[in-house]
């Protein structure tokens, strides 16, 4: 689960896809070393999630190489299943299985996808849960009885469960008020500190600030600047950061 | 007898008469099942125990038994009973009017229950009275509420008219069989009975689809694809 | 007046009614999943014919459909097979069959569009295959989804098997009308067959209430005032 750093777990090159006319990635370019926490930040639209979801191939892109650990994902001879189940994918919307308990929930994914027996399964369920930190009473409730932060960390910990090389973060605290946003973003800081490889699509600037290595700013199908949080923060080149910054200061007044 | 030939045009206005009973016998049930739904769901939702109980059994009656065997019901144990036997017509929209208000009354019901509760202690706030209440603010959000399902009703109530043949009420499909019972060539006239019955209740389903979007409780896409 | 006589004609009669149901209802699923798969997931042809034929079952009567499968059906076996005879009962239990697959593939295909695509985007990233998916996650949940409708698809054809007397196959409104024309006992007769009918109807929805209620998952299910 732990990976030492050093090489690229992910690399994306020239990624492009259309929906209709709309051009929504238009060449990105970037890579992810392991042990790296990146945040990609800007302005709403379809982008951002549209660029995860293509990278476990949820969405199919036209153009462009994504190479997860030495593996050209987008190629017709690879069988898509195992390389999804080695990387994690926390949605904005947590979904969770709704007819299973969140013990359940975490242990199904090694369960039927890796073929671990049931035993191991939970033991390493339980492991999940509690570096999550989720209250051992909420083990056995279903999701509909979970707050949303509950869920959310119980859809980290189901991602965790699978041992993944990359996690993947679509906008995981966009869909929680404030207060239950903070113990998701407590989780997800910590995860980071232990050098799990994170890519996280977020609006939390805190969290860029706090735990990336490397924040990458994305608008109009591109990534238009990338460098240490601090510096792309507090000290961006392009007029397009800087405008999309100075709109965030100005809502969070 | 069997083998005479029938020419599509006298089948066709052999058909459409049977059509015209069809259609008069499911205006007149859906409105005496309307007259007699609504006034039970308002009960449902209004009246006191004893009140609801007899609605409830009610309507849970007239639902759990086959609209053939309200029939003969209507037709052999009531005159025994009250001493009151009525012409095959009116037993037929009796019968079906019936059952249909028990399925109308609880179409109703939920529409009134999806009128906020919020709206209804407002209204109270303003000094209305319980019957100002229902008739201002419920009764006109719930009856439109109610259109889709009520015209899926309708729907229903016109295809179970043709249970209406088993006391001798000539409608459509009783119009099929006996053109078939002459020609014997049951697709050629139950095929053309078909196309009649698609014919007026097609378009029927496809406004009411469009309804629910519209007027439909939210949530529940307002049409209930459920026979029930 | 031998009452035990006429008891024992309505319970044959309700036998034979209990099986139309049963097996309407039965058939009617089988028939029903494979239209609701053609409907939801299908494409081209087979999608096509699926919704043509559930339109067309469900924008004419079933008493109608009886009357062709009855009627006509044995007419066109005949042209090829020529002592073919059909009994009455299998020709209505074969018209409840394909009348209820018309409806049960509605209901399944509002179970399975009711399952969020975000749970069948999370399962495929986890790696589950289509069919884990459906196994592991549609199933569990469109059956619990599901369950209020089957209670209702099988009052209902317990109440419309009763059309099959028009066919004169021996079910229970059949045998009452039977009995009633030798005894004369039209209106006593006539009252216990519809209390008979009551009663089924309400121990179907009562068991079916006792399962909702034993596999509900909040969340997933409600439960019922």
């Amino acid at each position: 689960m732990f990976q030492t750093s050093g090489s690229n777990v992910l690399i994306i090159r020239n990624l492009k896809k259309k929906f209709g006319s709309k051009t929504v990635l238009d060449g990105v370019s970037f890579g992810v070393r392991r042990g790296e926490t990146k945040v990609i930040i800007g302005p709403s639209g379809a982008g951002k999630s549209t660029l995860l979801r293509c990278i476990n191939r949820l969405v199919e892109p036209d153009s462009g190489e994504i190479i997860f650990d030495g593996i050209n994902v987008l190629s017709k001879d690879v069988d898509i299943k195992k390389i999804r189940a080695r990387i994690g994918f926390v949605f904005q919307h947590f979904n969770l299985f709704k007819h299973l308990t969140a013990l359940e929930n975490v242990k199904i994914g090694p369960k039927v996808v890796k073929g671990l027996s049931d035993d191991e399964a939970e033991k390493l369920a339980v492991k999940s849960l509690r570096a999550v930190h989720l209250e051992e009473d909420a083990f056995e409730k279903y999701p509909a009885e979970l707050s949303g932060g509950q869920q959310q960390r119980v859809a980290i910990a189901r991602a965790l469960a699978m041992e993944p090389d990359i996690i993947l973060f679509d906008e995981p605290t966009s869909a929680l008020d404030p207060q239950l946003a903070g113990e998701v973003l407590d989780v997800m800081r910590e995860l980071a500190k232990k050098n799990v490889t994170m890519l996280v699509v977020t609006h939390e600037i805190g969290f860029a600030l706090n735990a990336a290595d490397e924040v990458l700013f994305f608008y109009n199908g591109k990534i238009w600047e990338q460098g240490k949080p601090r510096e792309l923060l507090y000290s961006p080149q392009r007029e397009e950061t800087k405008a999309f910054l100075k709109r965030i200061a100005d809502l969070s007044l | 007898m069997i083998g005479t030939m029938v020419s599509l045009d006298t089948a066709v206005r052999m058909l459409f008469e049977g059509a015209k009973i069809t259609v008069v016998l499911s205006i007149l049930s859906i409105l005496l099942g309307l007259l007699i739904g609504l006034p039970i769901a308002i009960i449902e939702t209004y009246g006191g125990k004893t009140l609801r109980y007899v609605a409830m059994v009610y309507e849970g009656t007239l639902r759990g038994i086959p609209l053939l065997a309200i029939y003969m019901v209507i037709f052999f144990s009531m005159p025994l009973i009250t001493g009151i036997g009525l012409p095959a017509f009116w037993a037929a929209v009796l019968g079906l009017g019936l059952r249909s208000s028990a399925y109308q009354s609880q179409i109703f019901r939920s529409t009134i229950q999806a009128v906020g509760e919020g709206q209804v202690e407002a209204a109270y706030s303003l000094g209305m009275s319980k019957l100002e209440v229902l008739r201002y603010i419920v009764l006109p959000q719930a009856l439109r509420m109610a259109v889709p399902a009520w015209m899926n009703e309708y729907v229903i109530v016109l295809k179970d008219t043709s249970v209406a043949l088993a006391v001798g009420i000539v409608e459509l499909t009783r119009q099929a069989q006996y053109l078939v019972s002459i020609t014997g060539e049951p697709f050629h006239y139950y095929g053309l009975a078909a196309v009649f019955y698609l014919i007026m209740v097609l378009p029927l389903t496809y406004l009411a689809g469009i309804l629910a979007k519209k007027y439909g409780i939210k949530g529940t896409g307002g049409v209930s694809n459920v026979r029930l | 007046m031998d009452y035990g006589f006429i008891l024992l004609q309505l319970l044959k009669g309700l036998k034979v009614t209990l099986e139309l149901t049963i097996l309407g209802f039965i058939g009617g699923f089988v028939l029903g999943f494979l239209l609701a798969i053609a409907r939801t997931y299908g494409r081209g042809l087979p999608k096509a014919l699926a919704i043509a034929y559930i339109e067309l079952i469900r924008g004419t009567p079933m008493l109608l459909q009886l009357y062709i499968i009855g009627f006509g059906l044995p007419l066109l076996i005949r042209q090829h097979f020529e002592n073919f005879v059909m009994s009455p009962t299998l020709a209505a239990m074969l018209g409840i069959m394909l009348n209820s697959a018309a409806y049960q593939a509605e209901y399944m295909r509002g179970a399975f569009n009711s399952i969020e695509s975000g749970q069948i985007e999370a399962a495929l990233s986890l790696g589950m295959s289509k069919w884990q998916i459906i196994r592991h996650i549609i199933f569990p949940q469109a059956f619990r989804i599901m369950l209020p409708s089957w209670t209702n698809e099988m009052v209902y054809l317990l109440k419309y098997s009763s059309l099959a007397m028009l066919l004169a196959v021996p079910e229970l409104m059949y045998m009452a009308s039977v009995t009633a024309s030798e005894t004369f006992l039209y209106a006593q007769i006539y009252l216990i067959v519809a209390g008979i009918y009551l009663v089924f109807a309400t121990l179907i929805i009562q068991v079916m209430r006792i399962v909702e209620v034993r596999i509900h998952i909040p969340g997933v299910t409600m439960i019922k005032r």
